[in-house]
């Protein structure tokens, strides 16, 4: 473990991504050279913040009060003391570790060996209650030199907050390997544990990297557009409708284990039991992708609100249940008992879905979703905004342009899927400073600074100060108190951490932020709990949907934007025009005939 | 903010920490009747007082620094001024040095047959120009706790300053122009002074040259050497830049690494900030051991911990036993300086 600790601080203090990466691959390479696999498996994960593989159902069921107990017995300080250690340094795993070098010896402890952390995780797992877990963490703890003990903290709390995210971890196994990058990349769509990858890389057998039943793969992802810039070619394509709802891949192996992983391939499988019901009556085994959205009575798809509660909901009530029912709605088929059907084109995938769609016997919890040729009466972009209107309709979010040849490009985002989204658009953007409010909204933290990506750098682009319920704020304030970084009078600079998708009637430019656009009227439409930030919008999307109301005639080109010339006018003219007209105008999506 | 202790004849207002009925207030938010200003850092608040008390050397560093604090009532070390007390009794103040930073003292008060010591911004070490801070013997301690957590231990200065020497010389070799980002006036001024004893070539930017020349003025040997301004672009040589520049503020061509050296250094979310390679904690304040020292070794009964960890501070000593402890909560003294 100290070789990794070690390493783990040398890629935090490195700020460029190379540096990152060969300082993880340094440790993991040294690791290789004289430990067996598990500890090469569990050194992988812990660089990614988790000690146990992705896609495991087990919880090590360890928090931040049962960490508060263990630094407590570690150092002898008292909960006041730690606590306010912990926020002076932005988490509990540094002040931890700070203070431990204040206990004599800390420093010339042997170490904890990587095997016996494997070994620990399974263990903290099977532990029934927190005094076994509290035991157990004790003696890994008293052994664990201060440095030993920051990154076994930051693990335990599932993240490492070294700037080195899944990609930069997939770059140090690469290079601690000598594999090429994109080969690696592509296999850890597929194997997402990056302790399994590692070990697979180490034995150089990355070529039999696969989807296996029961294990997630990264989910393959569309590209977002406002308008079509270069004419699609219809007969390559199929359309669905979009739906808003929570992305989830459903396993069932052959002895009928049903296991539901959301985006960030955590299990959410008892968080769904009637979709998990429903396919466990299916026989298998089988992969199937699709979107988790509530439903109405009449099995109508609701609003994604409508589906909130349940999300917070790890194992529901009957109460909950009855509230706010679900479904898997299912617009992919991975896998079935032919074997992994990732490589296959889609319109193939899609024959065995359809074909599949008779096992699953019309019940609730789980149907398949509609797929229709592209509309090819001319012109295109008309009868495109007509199916999206008719989409729009129905309950959906847009729709979504799939290529009928193209394989499942498991973790990659292409031009195989595109998503149109509506018009008035939103943006995934992350916190990075948050104020206090005014009047009722004083002393919580309700006034966000928003950003976007450019390159490996957030930029803000916008402020937002409404759209979220009190029981929001209450829990955003209490996450961004704990991740502040720097406080100076009112402003707190947070890390970013927290993912909001942000509402807005347009985008203009801006020399206030140095994002170079700022959003006009920014509302919280939610907060993105299964998005991580680097799933955030970058600035290439708020040009493109800039550039769309340039096309459109919303806005003019050059700084200003709407403040001055042609997109003022624009914009008075805008706010003259009917209902009715302003909500075609945001619907006409497919060109510039309005 | 708590209520203040009973009995020392301390009190807390907008205006920060007042002793007796009418000041003096430590190191005053805002202009006051009557105020203590402890050190350099602490003077822009307090200017436009009524009278003002500081030490000799923290005026000419104020005067050479072009800081508002002429009105001021420059004290040698150890003089003693009366000062209005209470019911219509004096009260004998005089100064001691603290070891913040060049001219920082302590407030020694004398009333009624008891002695209470305000320590202002407290370091063990001596610096620049300066001594160590003295500990003394004191009925009641009016003490900064900014590091008072237990996680603040600082490393003697020397072995961090040849650190930094040492990690400038080698980024030097290499073709890597070391920006280091220090707070000024005090450990910027420690950092060139010991790139020059080092034969490190460096330059400034700013507010540190304008410290350093401050220095010379103030008769401070180590800063006769010349420091010359940084030159857009130029290189071969380190910069030291003030500690809230901003790194992309400082022009250069080529390859640039950034230390920051302060005692915040210590967090990774403040190198973070900085966005800088490297990190020097160095720190002209006393650590967690250093002020629990303080405390213990002047004799006092009854503490009140001001700025920074206070509550913390008055927490710990409160359980350690021994001495009757409170906290004011107060923010730091900005340590960014005259810029």
């Amino acid at each position: 473990m100290r070789r990794l600790a070690e390493g783990l601080d040398r890629a935090r203090r490195d700020r460029s991504r190379t540096g990152k990466e060969e300082a993880i691959a340094g440790a993991l390479a040294a690791i290789a050279a004289d430990d067996d696999d598990p500890a090469l498996a569990i050194a992988a994960r812990i660089a990614t913040g988790r000690m146990l593989p992705v896609g495991d159902g087990r919880s090590l069921g360890v928090g931040w009060s049962s960490m508060l107990d263990v630094a407590r017995t570690a150092t002898g300080h008292d909960d006041a003391i730690l606590s306010a250690c912990a926020r002076k340094t932005g988490e509990l795993a540094e002040a931890f570790a700070l203070l431990l070098l204040g206990v004599e010896g800390a420093t010339a402890r042997p170490g904890l060996r990587l095997g016996e952390l494997a070994e620990l995780a399974d263990r903290l797992a099977a532990a029934p209650g927190r005094a076994d877990k509290r035991a157990l963490l004790d003696a890994a703890f008293a052994r664990a030199t201060p440095l030993e003990a920051k990154y076994l903290t930051k693990a335990l709390g599932g993240g490492m907050r070294i700037g080195a995210q899944e990609g930069v971890v997939q770059g140090a196994i690469a290079r601690a390997f000598d594999v090429p990058p994109e080969r690696l990349h592509q296999a850890a769509a597929l194997v997402t544990d990056l302790g399994d990858l590692a070990v697979m890389a180490r034995r150089g057998r990355l070529d039999e990297a696969r989807l296996v039943v029961g294990r997630p793969v990264a989910f393959m992802l569309a590209t977002p557009i406002e308008t079509i810039a270069t004419a699609i070619d219809p007969a390559a394509h199929a359309m669905e409708d979009k739906i808003d709802g929570v992305r989830a891949q459903a396993h069932r192996t052959a002895g009928g284990e049903v296991t539901l992983f959301a985006r960030g391939l955590d299990r959410v499988t008892e968080a769904f039991p009637e979709i998990t019901e429903a396919l466990r009556r299916v026989a298998g085994p089988f992969v199937l992708e699709g979107e988790i959205v509530a439903v109405g009575p009449e099995g109508r798809p609701r609003p994604f609100q409508s589906l909130q509660p349940r999300l917070k909901k790890t194992t529901p009530s009957p109460a909950d249940l009855a509230e706010a029912r679900v479904a898997l709605v299912a617009f992919d088929l991975l896998a079935d008992e032919a074997g992994s059907l990732v490589a296959l084109p889609w319109r193939e995938r899609r024959a065995r879905l359809e074909a599949f769609a008779g096992a699953l016997g019309g019940g609730d919890g789980v149907v398949v979703h509609t797929a229709t040729p592209v509309p090819t009466e001319a012109p295109l972009q008309a009868a495109l905004d007509g199916a999206f209107d008719a989409a729009r309709a129905r309950g959906h979010e847009g729709l979504v342009l799939k290529r009928v040849d193209a394989p499942y490009d498991a973790g990659k985002r292409g031009q195989a899927w595109i998503k149109v989204k509506k018009a008035n658009a939103t943006l995934d953007v992350v916190i990075v400073a948050a104020e206090e409010g005014h009047g009722r909204r004083a002393g919580v933290l309700s006034d966000y600074t928003f950003a976007v990506w450019r390159g490996d750098d957030l930029v803000p682009v916008g402020k937002a100060y409404s759209g979220l319920t009190d029981d929001e704020i209450d829990r955003l304030t209490r996450q961004l108190e704990a991740s502040t970084i720097e406080q100076r009078g009112g402003l707190r600079r947070v890390r970013p951490e927290i993912v909001l998708e942000v509402a807005f009637d347009g985008v203009q430019r801006s020399a206030r932020h140095a994002g170079g656009f700022a959003l006009r009227f920014p509302r919280i439409a939610r907060i993105r709990d299964d998005k991580q930030p680097g799933d955030a919008d970058d600035v290439a999307a708020v040009e493109a949907l800039f550039e769309a109301q340039v096309a459109s005639g919303h806005r003019e080109q050059g700084a200003g934007g709407g403040a001055r010339g042609r997109g003022r006018g624009a914009k008075a003219a805008g706010a003259k025009k009917s209902a009715s007209r302003k909500v075609k105008k945001q619907l006409s999506l497919f060109g510039d005939d309005d | 903010m708590i209520a203040a202790p009973r009995g020392l004849g301390v009190a807390v207002d907008e205006a920060g920490v007042r002793l007796g009925e009418a000041g003096p207030w430590l190191d005053p938010a805002r202009p006051v009747p009557l105020a203590f200003v402890s050190h350099v850092h602490a003077a822009a608040a307090a200017a436009g007082s009524g009278r003002m008390l500081a030490s000799r050397e923290t005026l000419a560093l104020a005067a050479a620094l072009g800081l508002p604090l002429s009105a001021a009532e420059g004290l040698d070390w150890d003089d003693a001024v009366d000062v209005p007390w209470a019911d219509g009794a004096a009260a004998r103040v005089s100064l001691a040095p603290a070891g913040h930073v060049l001219g920082a003292a302590q407030l020694v008060v004398e009333v009624s047959g008891r002695r209470l010591v305000y320590t202002g911004d407290w370091g063990p070490h001596g610096g620049v120009g300066h001594a160590p801070g003295r500990v003394i013997a004191c009925d009641d301690l009016v003490l900064t706790s900014t590091f008072a957590l237990p996680i603040f231990r600082f490393e003697p200065a020397s072995a961090v300053l040849d650190a930094l020497v040492a990690w400038c010389a080698e980024r030097l070799a290499s073709g890597v122009t070391p920006v280091v980002l220090a707070g000024t006036p005090g450990p910027a001024q420690r950092v060139v002074g010991a790139l020059l004893d080092g034969g490190v070539p460096a330059s400034a930017v700013g507010e540190v040259g304008r410290g350093w020349a401050a220095y010379a003025t103030c008769g401070v040997a180590a800063a006769a050497s010349e420091l010359p301004a940084h030159e857009a672009g130029a290189r071969g040589r380190v910069i030291v830049a003030p500690a809230a520049a901003r790194a992309s503020d400082v022009e250069v061509r080529g390859r640039v690494e950034v230390a920051y050296v302060s005692p915040w250094a210590l967090l990774d979310a403040a190198v973070e900030q900085k966005r800088a390679d490297a990190a020097f904690v160095l720190a002209d304040q006393a650590d967690h051991r250093a002020l629990v020292g303080l405390v213990r070794a002047s004799g006092a009964r009854r503490v009140v911990a001001t700025r920074g960890d206070a509550r913390e501070l008055a927490h710990l000593l409160a359980r350690a036993g021994g001495v009757e402890a409170t906290a004011i909560e107060l923010g730091a003294i900005d340590e960014r300086g005259a810029s």
